[in-house]
């Protein structure tokens, strides 16, 4: 089945999203052209707005997650926007790894996006991950 | 000590607090952080929000 949507993920920075790729133990591909998706689309679910059946399994870059078969395809359009675009049917495995929604991959990405413009803004940090999963940030503000 | 409390949360999500910062220039001091990441944010005020801003008066000698 081909269930290729867009994650809801508002990714503003690639070097951020890299970095919250290593964090979570998945290879960021550079360059590479196409992402690993059921391959054909079965229209049993909407297209993600914005593009065409000839565009799914075509990316920017992409990103291979371990013991996943499917991959997440990044998609930098013509007006810079980024957008991340996956195949969440279950035999793809993706969702296993990164949670409903992609959360994981989320989480890290607003913790390392966090993080750098703490860096750019001349700013420390402590990290800290609570008991109910939740990841923290706090900021130094003087 | 100021600071700003970012919480990515289990499930997805996210949340920005302030602290230490009194009135709403609180909400002026995270601005640079909700701008990278985006329009999907929460803004918790604290109860420092509602209290009065501090005016700090610093001395400044001038050297002429």
């Amino acid at each position: 089945m081909s269930h290729v949507t867009i994650l809801n993920i508002e990714v503003k920075k690639l070097k951020a999203l890299k970095k919250a790729c290593t964090r979570l133990g998945l290879i960021w591909k550079e360059d590479v052209k196409t992402y690993r998706w059921f391959g054909r689309f079965m229209g049993d679910y909407p297209l993600p707005k914005g593009f065409k059946v000839s565009d799914l399994g075509h990316c920017t870059h992409a990103i291979q997650v371990p013991e996943a078969d499917y991959e997440i395809g990044v998609v930098v359009r013509e007006n810079g926007e980024i957008q991340l675009l996956w195949d969440f049917w279950h035999a793809g495995g993706l969702e296993a790894e990164l949670g409903q929604g992609g959360w994981k991959l989320e989480q890290a990405y607003i913790i390392e996006e966090s993080k750098m413009e703490a860096e750019i803004n001349g700013h420390s940090y402590q990290e800290q991950t609570n008991e109910n999963g939740d990841v923290e940030l706090y900021i130094d503000m003087v | 000590m100021p600071r700003i409390i970012v919480t990515a949360k289990k499930g997805g999500g996210m949340t920005i607090k302030t602290e230490g910062f009194r009135g709403p220039e609180c909400l002026n001091k995270s601005k640079w952080l909700e701008e990278a990441l985006g329009t999907t944010i929460k803004i918790e005020e604290t109860a420092e929000f509602y209290e009065a801003p501090v005016e700090v008066i610093m001395d400044q000698e001038v050297n002429s």
